[in-house]
């Protein structure tokens, strides 16, 4: 178990530059998340903390030393990959011996710790299996067996549920949880899942091209976005961003939609001069139907058993409400939208950034 | 154990089914089952017509050859006193030993230098490798009737002349089992080689332990071909090998055409039906893999 610690970090491919200066420090024993769309660097990332990617510039630190010259073989590091990458010609007993073996352990101790890393992941029944006959499920869980099986200073997981049906993907993150937990292992798990990140992770890194958003606990980011961006990251169905200007109100500034009708009253915190324009965030449960406010018409109407999700378009703009329990609503109909101005985020229409 | 998943079923179950289907024959695949019993007849018939020729005595070799008719081809009392003449007189046995050595020295040399090459140029980066991986397909454009008077000046430069070195040494480096390599090697996915090394293993274990034992199929196809190819070869040990108790069964065996005596027209038939069993042999013995290798190179 160890900490790391990314500082500056840049990495290069030729003339593209993926990742413009890293600064994250995980914690000893912490289950971080990294987080962002497709293409943002996450995997980048990771691969050169494992060592597998040559670093352009900044410093890896692991435990107290910068590895940034140490091949991968020598930093004592488990990887997980999204396609499990096990070793097609061992069965899973191999498998999880390759790395024991590489590092000179005796027969006896060998076995004594595949025992006990199967017994941990139920994988006593697979062990003379060869990856080929086994079901995707079945594979994953070798692969975690892999890493686990070396008790190593940090785990790494390279989106390692995306290629599991949904069900077995949400148990399958219990049991990571709970994994995380008894061994009290360093976890830095990469997704594009923001569901996956919010269950699992102590702490989120949300990244966009090559850049860190923000660094918080998951309630933190669900609760103050520092930016639009991980604002409608973060949270499924996404926060709704409607386009507004601030204009002075009777009782106060108030937001101002595309169609003039006076959206919400502007949070008392928030100091916005009149005529800027912002883009208001609101949670699509922060969102009701009321009996009086902004008139918005209902696009689609999806049940999803215990609440309802209610798509409605507000003078030219797409907005989400979450509706407890059953709704009457149809499409086409004609409807108020209320919320609590306490509730709204307000970003900067041009920078994002919050205020 | 619903999920117990029995590898060999599936191929039971085509095979079966393929026989099945066999009682109502279409036209397509009836035309196609003659034409490749006439194509395997082709084939075949000459090997078949040695194999009975050898069983002739040498005055029926000649006999037999007028009139032509289908009994020609029969020998009409079967003997086998070619080959006790080819292993007690001709020492058929010792050119073979020699043969084999060269064939051995062939396999064994180009199997370390294609895999070491093939995973170079697939795995490996380094300035150059492309355009060095192209100039490496280039040698295999340049017949051997090319260089081989320049090869022979080199060889006996060395003082390899007559010496079962020379026998193989100098085509120690095939351009098509470097390619051959390089393309099974790319198929591995690069992720068994990150996870390797993060398990530990530096280049060469996992070039030893990942990467080798997945490419088997090209391995076992390599071996076939560069044994086929080094057990038929003639023009090149003809030149450099001089010592008539060194010479391969191949040009021994050619010697005997033109014997300027006697005919050994029977010792000839007999020899190059010898000379095939090893073949044979081999291509059996590793059909399971090659055929498995040439398939999945090409669906991949
Ligand atoms: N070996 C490489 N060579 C060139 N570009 C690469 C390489 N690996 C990744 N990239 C680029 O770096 C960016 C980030 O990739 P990646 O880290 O895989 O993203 P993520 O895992 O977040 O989806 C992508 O634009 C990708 O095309
Ligand atoms: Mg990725």
């Amino acid at each position: 178990m160890a900490n790391v610690n990314v500082r500056k970090l840049v990495k290069s491919f030729g003339d593209a530059t993926v990742l413009r200066g890293i600064d994250v420090d995980v914690r000893d024993g912490e289950f971080l998340s990294l987080v962002g769309p497709s293409g943002c660097g996450k995997s980048t990332l990771l691969r050169m903390i494992a060592g597998l990617e040559p670093i352009s510039a900044g410093d890896i630190v692991i435990d107290g030393k910068v590895v940034n010259g140490l091949a991968a073989k020598d930093r004592d590091i488990a990887m997980v990959f999204q396609n499990y990458a096990l070793y097609p010609h061992m069965t899973v007993r191999e498998n999880m011996s390759f790395a024991l073996e590489m590092r000179g352990l005796s027969k006896a101790e060998i076995a004594a710790s595949v025992a006990s890393a199967a017994a941990i992941l139920g994988l006593e029944a697979l062990l003379d299996r060869y990856p080929r006959q086994m079901s995707g499920g079945q594979q994953q869980r070798v692969a975690m067996g892999r890493a686990i099986v070396r008790d190593p200073k940090v785990f790494l997981f390279d989106e390692p549920l995306s290629n599991l049906d949904a069900k077995l993907r949400v148990q399958m993150r219990t049991e990571i949880k709970d994994l995380h937990a008894r061994l009290g292992s360093t976890i830095i798990y990469v997704t594009h899942d923001q569901l996956e990140a919010m269950t699992m992770a102590d702490r989120i890194v949300v990244m966009r091209a090559g850049v860190i958003e923000q660094i918080g606990t998951p309630l933190d980011l669900y609760d103050r976005p520092g930016n639009s961006f991980v604002g409608s990251f973060i949270g499924s169905p996404a926060m709704n961003l409607v386009r507004c200007t601030v204009a002075g109100g009777d009782t106060g500034p108030v937001c101002v939609t595309a169609g003039n009708q006076i959206l919400a009253r502007l949070p008392v915190t928030k100091q916005v001069a009149a005529g800027a324009t912002v883009d208001v965030g609101i949670r699509p449960e922060d969102l009701e139907v009321g009996a009086s406010g902004p008139h918005a018409q209902v696009v689609v109407v999806e049940p999803t058993g215990p609440e309802t999700q209610v798509t409605a378009s507000l003078d030219g703009q797409i907005v989400r409400l979450v509706v407890k329990g059953r709704s009457s609503l149809n499409r086409g109909d004609k409807i108020s939208l209320r919320t609590d101005s306490e509730k709204l985020h307000i970003f900067d229409a041009e920078t994002g950034t919050r205020i | 154990m619903s999920e117990n998943v029995d590898t060999d079923l599936p191929v039971a179950a085509i095979q079966s089914s393929a026989l099945s289907k066999r009682a109502p024959r279409d036209p397509v695949s009836l035309i196609g089952t003659i034409s490749l019993s006439l194509i395997a007849f082709a084939f075949a018939f000459p090997i078949a017509w040695a194999a009975l020729t050898s069983l002739k005595s040498t005055s029926s070799v000649i006999a037999t050859r007028y009139p032509l008719t289908v009994w020609s081809f029969f020998p009409p009392h079967p003997t086998l006193e070619n080959y006790v003449f080819l292993f007690n007189e001709l020492k058929l046995g010792r050119h073979l030993l020699n043969t084999a050595i060269a064939s051995s020295g062939q396999v064994l040399l180009v199997v370390i230098t294609s895999t070491l090459a093939g995973y170079a140029f697939a795995r490996l980066r380094f300035p150059g490798r492309e355009g060095l991986f192209a100039l490496t397909l280039l040698t295999a454009f340049i017949p051997l009737e090319v260089i081989l008077v320049p090869l022979y000046q080199v060889v006996s430069g060395m003082g390899l002349t007559s010496t079962y070195a020379a026998l193989f040494l100098p085509f120690a480096a095939q351009p098509f089992g470097i390619y051959l390599m390089r393309q099974s090697f790319r198929q591995i996915p690069p992720e068994l080689d990150d996870a390797a090394r993060v398990d530990g293993a530096g280049t060469w274990r996992i070039f030893w332990r990942i990467a080798m034992p997945n490419v088997r199929p090209a391995l076992a196809t390599l071996v076939l071909i560069q044994f086929i190819w080094s057990w038929n070869a003639y023009l090149w040990p003809l030149v450099i090998m001089q010592d008539p108790d060194k010479q391969i069964v191949q040009v021994m065996l050619a010697g005997l055409k033109g014997s300027p005596n006697y005919s050994l027209d029977g010792p000839l038939f007999a020899g190059l039906t010898f000379v095939t069993v090893p073949l044979v042999v081999m291509a059996i013995l590793l059909q399971r893999y090659y055929v498995r290798g040439l398939m999945t190179s090409g669906i991949r």
